[in-house]
Formats: C-alpha cells, structure tokens, sequence
C-alpha cells in the first residue's frame, strides 16, 4: 500500500445505544503513513467509534466502512481483523505471568501444527526480531509482568500486528493505550510510533492526552456529544484551541467571560490561607501516582476532585483511608490518622463510599441490615447480644429516609438495583456519623433518579461534616462543590472555588492549562 | 432472607422454602422412616441413636472449627492432623512427663492454638492463600506425628478414668454430646449474635468492602484460625477419652467429612456457613450412614464415604440451581488485591449516557 493512500474510510458511522446517540454521521479516514488522533472528552463517542470498528456494535443505518478499498460488513470482528484493522486497549490484554513469546503466540498461534513440538527457539528469534523493528531490545523469554508498561505496550502492538490469516496489518487503533503511563514511557510510545508510521500504517490514535496528540498526530479529529466537531491538521492548531474544540465553544466563552484566563494559578497560591478551623488537613500526601497533594476541608465545605483516567484521582480514595501504603499526613480534627488502617481512619470520623460497589463495597452474601449497619454496631449491643430488633428499626428508618427502593430489612442487597446499593452504601457510611466523607465516583452507572436522591443527601449532609466527592463528572462537580481540585499527572493542577467551580473550566484544566502552559508542561515532561 | 412466614398466601413458597432451606431435615426425617420400616428390630433403639450421636461428636467439633475460618473466607485444612497432635502431646505429656491428665489436655489444646497462630501468621502476614498454607502445615504436623510415634499405634494411651470424661452419662446421653452441643451454641451466638460474628461474615463475604468499612479483617481472619486451631484440639482431647487409644491413621481422614457438613450446612437455613446447619447436615448424614450400614451388614466400609459424597454434591447442585450460589462463588475466591481500572469509567459513562 502506498503512503497517502486511504486505508480506513468511514462515512456516515452512528451508534444508537438504548435511548442515546452515541455516535452520529461520522465521516473521517486514515491514510497509509499517517498519524489520525481522535480525541474528545468522556462520553464523546470515541470509545464507541473505536469498538464500532472492531466490530463490537451495531451500527445505524448508512454507516459505511471500507478497508483499504474493501468494505467491512457490520458487527464481524473475523472481518475487521481479516481486512487489516488491528487494536490494542488500554489494559493491553496480554498474560503477565507467560512470556514475551508466548504472548506474541497468543492470538495467531505459535508455530506449530499437529503434535509437532513448539520450536522455541525460532519462536524466540523471531519475537525478538519483531520487537525490535518496533524499538525495542527485549529477551523474548522475559515474563511480560516484570516488563515495564511501556515495553508491554510494545509487546501488545507487535502482537496486533501480526499477520492475521495471511492479511497484513493496514491500520493499528490504539485506544487510550497512555492513559496510566508516565511521561517518559508515553515519550517512548510516541517514538514507536513514529517508526511504524514509516513503515506505511495507518495510525488512529484515541487518546484525552493534548500533548501528546499534538506531538505525534498529523491530523486530529475532535468528538462532541458524539458528533465530530472538527477535523483539522494538527501542526495548525494550539493547545488551548483543541481545548476549546473539546469543550465546546460556547462553554469556552462562558469560561472566558465568567473570569480572567488564568483562575487556577490565583487560587493556588492563597489557597491556603482561605479556609479557618479546618477539621481535615491532607499534607504531602503521595502514593503511586499522586505526588505531594495537600488540602484542607472543614465541615459544611464540599470539596470536589477532578482529574482524567490516569491523573492519580482513583487511587486518591484508598489512600486517604489508609487501605494502600501512602506517604504524608492525613488529620482529622489535628489528630493523624495512622497509615494501613481503615478501620481506625472511621474510628477517627472518615468514612468512604467506593468507586467499585460490587468489588469495595457491597458484601453480597449478607442481606441489606448486615451491610448497611457493619461499620457501626455499638448502638445495637447490649448486655451481650446484637438486638436485631432496634437494629432493623433503624435500617427501615434509612431505608425509608433515603427512600432505598426494592428494599427491605433482611432482603438481599446483591438484588437491589446499582442506585439503590449505592444508596445502601451511602448510609453505611452516614451511619458512622462521620467528620470526613468521602465519596469516590458516588453517582457512576446509576440512574437518573438516585442520582438526584444521592445529590440531596451529600448537600444535607455538608451542613455538618465535610465532604469530598471524587468523580469523573464535571458537571456533577461543578453543581455540588464549593471548591475542585483538578489533578493532572498525579499532581494538583488547579484549584477552583467559588464562581470559578464550572464544569468547562473543570474539563479544560483537566485536559491541560493554557496554550503557554501546556507548550512548557510538554517539555518539562519531555526533558524528565 | 425475607420472612416469607407471615406472608397471606405463601403457604406454597413457604413449603418450597422450608424444602430447600430445610432439605437436610427433610432427608434425616425421610432416612429415618425408610430404615425404621427396613430395619425394624435395630434400626430405631436408644443403642442406635446413642452410638450415631457420639460417633459424630469429634467430626462434628472439627466441622464447627473449619467454619469459623470459611465463614471469614478462608479454608483450615489443618484441623485433622490438628486433631492427630492434640491426641499425640497429650499422650506424651502423660506417659513420658507424667503430667496429670487434665493438665496433659490443656497443654495439648494451647499446642494446638500456637500452631493455629503459625497458620494465621502464614496467611495474614507472608500472605500465602489459605488453602495452601495450612495444606503445608497440616503435612508438616503429619511427619511430626509420625516422628513420635513411629507409626506404631500407643494402645492404653490415656487413664483409663479420662474415660469418664466423655463416656459419663448425664439424662441418658453421654456427655461428649453435651459437648458439641454446648460449642455449638456458643458458636451460634458469636457467629449471629456479636459484632464479631457480622466482622467474620463480612470479612468471608467481600474483603475488601469489609476493609473499607473499617473492619480489621486482618485480625478476623488470624483469630479465626487461632479459634479453628483451638477447637480441633479440643476435638483430639474429647476423641482421645472416646477412643483411649492413638493410631497413626487418626486425623486426615476426618477432614472430608468436616468439610462436607459445613457445606451440607451451607445450603441449608441461611444460605452461607452456619452452625445449624452445619450441625443438622452432619446428623442427616451420620443417620443415613448407619441406616445403610446396618442394611448392609459385613462389608460396609465405603457406605460411609459414598454416602458423604453423593449427598454433598446432591445438596450443593440442588442450592447453585437454585441461585443460592454466591456462597460458593465467595468460597472458591481467591484473595487479591483491588486493582485499578481507570478506563472503566469512560467505558460506563459511554453505555449509559452517549
């Protein structure tokens, strides 16, 4: 195939999930020795695009996909693969505990058929060989767990673009593969990239990352609400332009007109000196992404944490608890919570609602009396006996006053629907009375209505405790909180408050700062 | 579990109920018809009813010391060779330093809890998963006790007065019975009526939720082993007075039948480890047995693992087909850590909102 050539056009592409475009008259192609970054902001459309391609859903009517010239019918993953698309994810599916070789044999075999013995050593010779087109010197014996992340996503693309039943690889997606990379293993990913787009492939290259989809892209396409917004060359544009792109314009001019450009930088600055009486002060808190975080809260306060996948803020949760080694002060009240143990950090007044329900929260083998009141017994103890009695008094009473439907006192929990668990949780911790509550993601994969009846207690509760809601939502945080910190590469970027707390200025500092900033924050990463 | 009991029109789901939660009551009443009507003459009489009740009670004590840990989500593999040792120090205690015989007993049972402790240590510290640590220590306690004995039996091991101690009848009953009744009910009261108990089952029912809500699983785990140790020593000292004699084929064999009752006993009432049901699973097997036994008079010896079997994988398909199954999944899990998934939200928030 000759560079320039189009080797994936798509026109016309939509996606309809149950009640929600997800995707709608997508035009956009990717031409054989180039670069193509589509980019957009959660919920966008880009990891609907992505498993479109793959043939992993539905597409609406007039969706056309062809493959260098040939047209892929819809919903065939055999046929993407046979045509040439290839992808690798952000969780890069490979097996940590085999080795490079074997990891490379995973999807097309290894070289064998019948009872023939596997010849390793050939085998060897040519993943090495295969790594090293890519860049990389790698002992193809190694076990794949104990390589860095950066040499994994090598091993992952040079498995994805192995010759399927005899067809070539003609365009390689990779789907957010430096989400949890650090800035010089995305350096490393980018130069692997420039050789492969040497050899001729097609490169469509889905990230939320501004940096790097302007140092490596040739041409990026910007999604909105799953629509394309743009499609434009990338060495034209800024980073504060495609910021705005991503936002949306009218957002952006709400974020300009509603105060001077730079607000995070002010508040960072007199930060400090803004809260009195704080009841919770976090001081040089680092884990393994997060680095040096400090802040304070006092109760009434609701304090927001933003911050992309991969920015440090699903780890932030555990730490602040003590349930992951961690580094740095937490206090409550001024006194430190010791590291390692949750159970004192409640004893001490905090209390987290989790990310995950079903994996950190939720004990499904116990109905919803065991799992509501198991932070906090005391009350129910007397003379040597639990009193199931005037503990289902007051779980009915949570129940009723969080209006938890479906659900009764020794009922199942694992039945209820995700608001409702979600709602079993929340009074678990409510229950502890809690100084500090933390709720990690509290409102994700559940319905309109919870969201709504979640909303209501966390503002009840912030009149007498203080609260931190970490999420992945903008706007959720923007209409709860009275201040946001937004992390970026496990660092806090900005710090919002007040009439600065704005969804779009929460999206765009997550993305990056201003053009200026953005050009230097790119290079320091570089230089690390 | 939703009180379906007082429910208007349920009579049926209450029948239905009471057959699945209540199956091993159920099969105990059926085996008990059946053999009465088969075997009139011998069948049902005190002698029968005597022998089958105390024969349980050292299988019985070790079901109730392996469901502590699996209640708390981890196995105890080690209770049977527990038991083999508790039998062996005692009878060394007594014969070569000349301890008395109840002071012989107690040190043998804090053995036990010292090496209950090493089981915890294994688990809890150097993080070894459960299954295979106490597999380890169980074959090291067996060489240990093969070291001291021989492997020869030790015949007049214990006084013959120590017979007393579990052969004395009290209202017609021997007292090793009262034993496992009492251990039971204690049991049943930490297990359901104590923080401590609600800790455990948390603990065994999701670890890591069970963390964040601020309970020390650490701890709950460790002790259940500790406790599990304690009671499987126990078990040796009681089977020790019934037996009066040590063989070294004691102790491993006793695991599977332990282990059968508390999952028996899981599908039965409550629909996760439990002391009822483990105890009513135990006695509905022991009843079966012996019916057959007695039926099949002479060469019955592989009536009693058959029996086990069969029922065991009978009781456990019926539960998992009836969805009773996160109890079981819960079991097989092993433990690990949470990992982190930044994508996921992308992924959800796509699905649901566009």
């Amino acid at each position: 195939m000759q560079v320039g050539e189009a080797a994936l056009e798509v026109s016309g592409a939509g996606v309809t999930y149950p009640g929600v475009r997800a995707l709608q008259g997508l035009d956009i192609d990717v031409r054989a020795g180039e670069v193509h970054a589509v980019i957009g902001h959660n919920g966008s459309g880009k990891s609907t695009f992505v498993k479109l391609l793959a043939g992993q859903c539905r597409p609406t009517q007039g969706t056309r996909i062809r493959v260098a010239g040939e047209e892929l019918p819809p919903q065939s993953p055999l046929e993407s693969a046979r045509l040439g698309l290839r992808f690798v994810h952000q969780d890069l599916a490979l097996v940590p505990s085999q080795s490079v070789t074997e990891n490379l044999g995973l999807s097309v075999g290894l070289g064998v058929r019948g009872l023939k013995r596997i010849d390793w050593r050939a085998e060897h010779a040519a993943a090495r060989s295969r790594l090293a087109e890519l860049g990389y010197a790698v002992d193809p014996k190694a076990l794949v767990g104990e390589l860095s992340r950066s040499t994994r996503s090598a091993v992952a693309v040079a498995r994805a673009l192995r010759d399927f039943v005899g067809s070539p690889a003609r365009v390689l997606v990779l789907d957010e593969v430096s989400a949890a990379m650090t800035a010089p293993e995305i350096a490393r990913l980018l130069e692997m990239l420039a050789r492969l787009r040497a050899t001729g492939l097609g490169i469509l290259y889905v990230s939320h990352h501004l940096e790097e989809v302007l140092q490596t892209a040739d041409r990026v396409t910007v999604l909105r609400d799953g629509v394309r917004v743009t499609t434009s060359s990338a060495h034209t544009l800024t980073g504060a332009q495609l910021a705005d792109l991503i936002i949306g314009t009218e957002q952006a001019h709400k974020l300009r007109e509603g105060r001077a450009a730079e607000p995070g930088e002010r508040d960072l600055a007199t930060g400090q000196s803004r809260h009195t009486g704080a009841a919770f002060t976090v001081t040089a808190l680092s884990g393994q992404i997060l680095r040096d975080i400090s802040f304070q809260a006092r109760s009434g306060q609701i304090i927001g944490v933003a911050g992309i996948a991969g920015s440090g803020r699903e780890e932030l949760a555990e730490l602040l608890m003590g349930s992951v080694p961690r580094k740095g002060s937490v206090l409550i009240d001024g006194a430190e919570l010791p590291p390692s143990r949750p159970d004192l950090s409640v004893r001490y007044g905090m209390a987290l609602v989790p990310a995950d329900r079903s994996s950190n929260a939720v004990i499904p083998t116990l109905p919803v009396r065991d799992n509501m009141t198991l932070a906090r017994l005391s009350p129910f103890w007397r003379r040597g006996w639990l009193s199931r009695r005037s503990e289902a008094k007051e779980v009915s009473a949570w129940i009723e006053r969080l209006s938890i439907r479906g659900a009764t006192v020794d009922g199942a929990v694992s039945t209820l629907s995700g608001g409702n668990q979600q709602k079993v949780m929340v009074a678990r911790a409510l229950r502890t009375r809690p100084r500090v509550l933390i709720l990690d993601e509290p409102t994700q994969g559940i319905d309109v209505a919870a969201v709504a009846d979640i909303h209501a207690i966390i503002r009840e509760v912030a009149e007498t405790s203080a609260v931190i809601i970490l999420s992945s939502d903008s706007d959720e945080l923007a209409s709860l909180c009275s201040e946001v910190l937004v992390l970026r590469a496990g660092r806090v970027a900005a710090q919002l408050a007040d009439s600065d707390v704005m969804s779009a200025a929460i999206m765009r500092l997550e993305l990056a700062g201003g053009a200026g900033s953005l050009v230097q924050g790119a290079e320091s990463e570089a230089r690390q | 579990m939703p009180k379906n009991a007082g429910a208007i029109g349920a009579a049926g789901r209450v029948l239905k109920l009471s057959v699945q939660r209540f199956s091993a009551v159920w099969l105990w009443a059926l085996f008990f018809i059946t053999f009465s009507i088969t075997n009139p003459s011998v069948f049902p009489t005190v002698t029968t009813i005597r022998v089958v009740l105390s024969g349980q009670v050292a299988p019985g004590l070790l079901a109730l010391a392996v469901l502590i840990p699996l209640a708390a989500g981890a196995f105890d593999l080690s209770v049977g060779t527990m038991l083999a040792i508790a039998m062996v120090t005692m009878a060394w205690f007594e014969q070569s330093a000349h301890l008395n015989i109840v002071l012989a007993a107690i040190v043998s049972i804090i053995i036990c809890g010292v090496i209950g402790f090493i089981n915890g240590f294994l688990v809890v510290r150097i993080g070894i998963n459960s299954f295979i640590a106490t597999l380890g220590v169980s074959e090291i306690l067996s060489a240990a006790m093969l070291f001291t004995t021989q492997d020869n039996e030790i015949d007049n091991a214990y006084s013959s007065a120590f017979q007393q101690f579990t052969q004395h009848r009290l209202l017609g009953i021997s007292l090793d019975v009262y034993y496992l009744v009492v251990l039971a009910l204690l049991l049943w009261y930490v297990l359901e009526h104590t923080p401590v108990g609600r800790y455990l089952y948390a603990t065994g029912g999701n670890l890591a939720g069970a963390r964040l809500a601020g309970v020390q699983v650490d701890r709950m785990i460790w002790g259940s082993f500790v406790a599990s140790a304690v009671i499987s020593g126990f078990a040796g000292v009681v089977y020790a007075s019934e037996v009066g004699l040590f063989n070294p084929s004691f102790g491993p064999p006793f695991l599977f039948p332990a282990f059968a009752a508390v999952f028996f006993g899981a599908t039965q009432i409550k629909r996760r480890p439990n002391v009822w049901g483990t105890v009513i699973a135990l006695f509905a097997l022991a009843f079966g047995v012996e019916g057959l036994q007695l039926r099949f008079f002479g060469n019955n010896y592989w009536i009693t693992p058959l029996f086990n079997g069969v029922a065991l994988v009978a009781a456990v398909s019926l539960a998992s087909y009836t969805g009773a199954t996160t109890t079981f999944r819960r079991l097989r899990r092993v433990r690990a850590e949470p990992a982190v998934v930044p994508d996921k939200a992308d992924d959800q928030t796509l699905a649901h909102n566009g």
